[in-house]
């Protein structure tokens, strides 16, 4: 049997190294997105276009748009003539919030009242939209509270943060481990699937069935180059990680590394169980993408499973790739130990073992079928 | 050129697709499945946060200050005994982060310092972390002056309490006033979504014709490279425009979304946008020679950017600016900021036209590359 295994593990590795642009994309294009999708993915708003419209005209109006301005949050777009213009300029998406300072404002201020404004937000954008709010109602108070309450003297209360694991609030913290995740599923299971169905489609496979290796060697051939293959893909995806953004890796590794090796057992035999349903290579690969598509975006890469709809947030605990985004994101950036992160290992290992056992089972149909 | 062999290139083609029909029928399930799932997901709220609060001061003002923070909708605050109980109930995911009020707090207050407390988040999401964060500002400076000046009082307490609907901080909300998350992403789906596959299946779909050598068939036929392209664009092109159809109908029949633009032009949007997906899927089959590699090759260049540079979640604006360029180059960016121009304010071609061009320029620059890269395989 290990010379059997031994003789397919060859031809697997002759085949694959073949196709040098194939591993040229697989390993170059792939670590240069990484690096770019890094910096897409960006919470920080600065520069928010704002336009706003002073109908009080006062020392006090002047001086509230210009703290506006130093703030560095917005980009003051200059000021409109009327309502009209304001929405106007709204709607040409030349600015997403419009500020409307309505007359008698710094009379109010001086009469110590809150103030009063009027703010337009551009709703096509919710999550600026959101984000831009806080900031505005946040240098209002604080403007209140430099002019109209200065002789009374608040006293102030400061907040100071802590943000477990990410203090410097680093985006692709939280970004880079859900993508190499996507990444290496997006990948490996159309191309498992396609290698696989290949064997048929190009007839080969007739030429191994009258060779003495067995259906479940067939299947161990065929997998092992693609993990190694892979588990080679993860390390280079994971030290871009560590050397270009600076993640820090301080969970454990040999969780992290154990949960990396079913992952990937699991994308093979998702591939597999496609192309052993499938008639071409093109039908294995749709298929493929079909069972890909969802557990891609149920899984938390982009945004948090705690914002999902309740059902959403149910399928996200079956699928594999939230458990392994979870375990990675936590070993990557933050402390998860075994004890902490077996809650998301054990599914993700009974759900690879549930698939390899299929798998196996359907070997035999597939090599002979 | 002939209309007679660019119809007969189209039928043969055709003929190719209709004949794996499951791979078709899937082809179209895909699109929609992944317009519910991702229509559904990215439309969720900010949810109201866990704090577990530990009070070493305990003083009336500091227990004041809670309630403060427990009437604002956005956190809900349990007592902790110390720092360790709030610690231990963040690992076992009973609280999302804790809220330290240290001891002299209450004292710094009277004497008009600074009184500080501290607010430890468990979120990895940065973006949630920063919405929860100018929340608690708000609140630290809207609290003592809230208990200061008693006038104040009672309207900075609603002020916090419901956030948009204060007495005199007012917000109006254009374009999409009730902040309907479904407005906001489903529009720009309707341009992701076609990005992430159609021009990975298109590009496959040719490339088996490599695969199988019926290509080369093609090749000693009479039928000029122009023909050629225009017979195999025009089949997948009918395809595709189909998939872009029914995924708009999932968004006004399932979804709900209003439609404020044209129609007429909303149809000649979609019809270019399609053309760059089948043209750059051609591109794809022509630069390949093989199904898997076709398969990386259209993963790279066009499924993944379409995801992270499309503005789907986040204005293009926000990108640093190298890195920006990039989210000029992927059409779906255009796309998106047209549909939701289109669906949300109703404008039309005349104030998005910028962006429309941008989207004819990507057609006809791919349209072009791909001829010549068809010429030149020809001859080779």
């Amino acid at each position: 049997m290990k010379r059997r295994l031994w003789a397919l593990w060859k031809k697997e590795w002759t085949q694959l190294l073949r196709s040098r642009l194939l591993l040229f994309i697989f390993f170059s294009a792939v670590t240069f997105q990484l690096v770019l999708f890094g910096y897409a993915v960006n919470s920080r708003i600065r520069q928010v276009p704002l336009v706003y419209l002073d109908e009080d005209r006062t020392e006090m109006s002047r001086h509230f748009l210009l703290s506006l301005r130093s703030g560095g949050y917005f980009d003051m777009k200059g000021g409109a003539e009327g309502g009209g213009e304001l929405v106007e300029i709204l709607r040409k998406g030349e600015a997403l919030i419009g500020l409307k300072i309505p007359a008698g404002f710094s009379e109010k201020l001086i009469l110590r009242e809150p103030p009063s404004l009027k703010i337009y937000l551009d709703g096509t954008e919710t999550n600026v939209a959101f984000l831009a709010k806080g900031y505005l109602f946040r240098s209002l108070l604080q403007f209140f509270r430099e002019t109209a309450l200065k002789e009374v003297k608040t006293p102030r209360i400061e907040t100071r943060y802590i943000l477990i694991h990410n203090p410097e609030f680093k985006d692709p913290f939280f970004t880079i481990p859900g993508v190499i995740g996507a990444i290496v599923s997006l990948m490996l299971i159309p191309w498992a699937a396609a290698s696989f169905i290949r064997e048929k489609e190009a007839g080969t496979l007739a030429s191994l069935q009258i060779s003495p290796i067995r259906p479940v060697e067939f299947l161990i051939g065929k997998a092992a180059p693609l993990f190694l293959l892979t588990a080679g893909h993860l390390a280079l995806a994971f030290l871009v990680g560590s050397l270009w953004f600076r993640i820090p890796f301080s969970g454990s590794l040999s969780l992290l590394a154990a949960a990396s090796a079913s992952f990937i057992l699991y994308n093979i035999a998702v591939g597999f169980l496609a192309a052993r349903f499938s008639r071409s290579q093109y039908q294995a690969i749709v298929t493929s993408l079909l069972m890909l598509g969802p557990t891609l975006f149920l899984s938390g890469i982009i945004n948090p499973v705690k914002g999902f709809p309740p059902f959403f947030r149910l399928l996200s605990r079956l699928n594999p790739l939230a458990h392994y985004v979870t375990i990675s994101r936590g070993t990557l950036i933050g402390e998860l130990g075994w004890p902490e992160g077996w809650p998301w290992f054990w599914p993700l290992l009974l759900i690879t073992a549930v698939l390899i056992l299929a798998s196996l089972k359907e070997a035999r149909a597939f090599f002979h079928g | 050129m002939n209309a007679h062999r660019i119809f007969a290139i189209f039928k043969t083609e055709f003929l190719h697709i209709r004949r794996d029909l499951r791979s078709l029928f899937n082809t179209y399930l895909l699109p929609v499945l992944l317009l519910f799932i991702l229509g559904h997901v990215f439309s969720g709220e900010v949810q109201s946060l866990r704090l577990a609060a530990v009070d070493a001061d305990q003083t009336s003002q500091s227990r004041y200050f809670l309630q403060f923070l427990e009437n604002s909708s956005f956190f809900r605050v349990g007592r902790a005994a110390d720092l360790d109980e709030a610690a231990g109930r963040i690992r076992r995911d009973q609280a999302d982060g804790l809220i330290f009020i240290p001891e002299g707090f209450t004292k710094k207050l009277l004497a008009r310092e600074t009184a500080s407390v501290e607010m430890t988040l468990n979120e990895s999401h940065p973006t949630t972390a920063r919405v929860y964060l100018s929340y608690m500002d708000a609140i630290a400076l809207a609290a003592p002056v809230a208990a200061v000046r008693q006038s104040y009082y009672l309207s900075s307490l609603s002020l916090l309490g419901e956030f948009d609907k204060s007495i005199d901080f007012s917000f109006d909300t254009l374009f999409n006033p009730t902040y309907d998350r479904f407005a906001f992403i489903v529009p720009a789906l309707l341009g992701c979504i076609p990005m992430f596959i159609l021009p990975l299946l298109s590009a496959m779909s040719l490339v088996k014709e490599k695969e199988t050598g019926s290509l080369n068939r093609l090749l000693a036929s009479p039928a000029t490279p122009m023909e050629f392209l225009l017979g195999k664009l025009s089949a997948h092109f009918l395809i595709a425009a189909g998939n872009c159809f029914l995924l708009t109908a999932v968004a006004f029949y399932w979804f709900g979304i209003p439609f404020r633009g044209n129609l007429l032009e909303y149809v000649l949007v979609v019809a270019v946008f399609v053309f760059w997906n089948v043209v750059s899927g051609l591109a794809i089959s022509t630069l390949t020679g093989n199904q898997m590699t076709a398969l990386v090759v259209g993963i790279v260049s066009t499924l993944l950017p379409a995801f992270f540079f499309s503005g789907l979640l986040f204005p293009v604006a926000t990108i640093p600016m190298p890195v920006r360029l990039v989210a000029y180059l992927v059409p779906a960016q255009y796309f998106v900021s047209i549909a939701r121009e289109m669906f949300l304010k109703g404008t039309g071609l005349l104030d998005w036209w910028p962006s429309f061009a941008g989207l004819c320029l990507m057609g006809g620059v791919t349209f072009a590359a791909t001829y010549l890269l068809t010429k030149r395989g020809r001859e080779a």
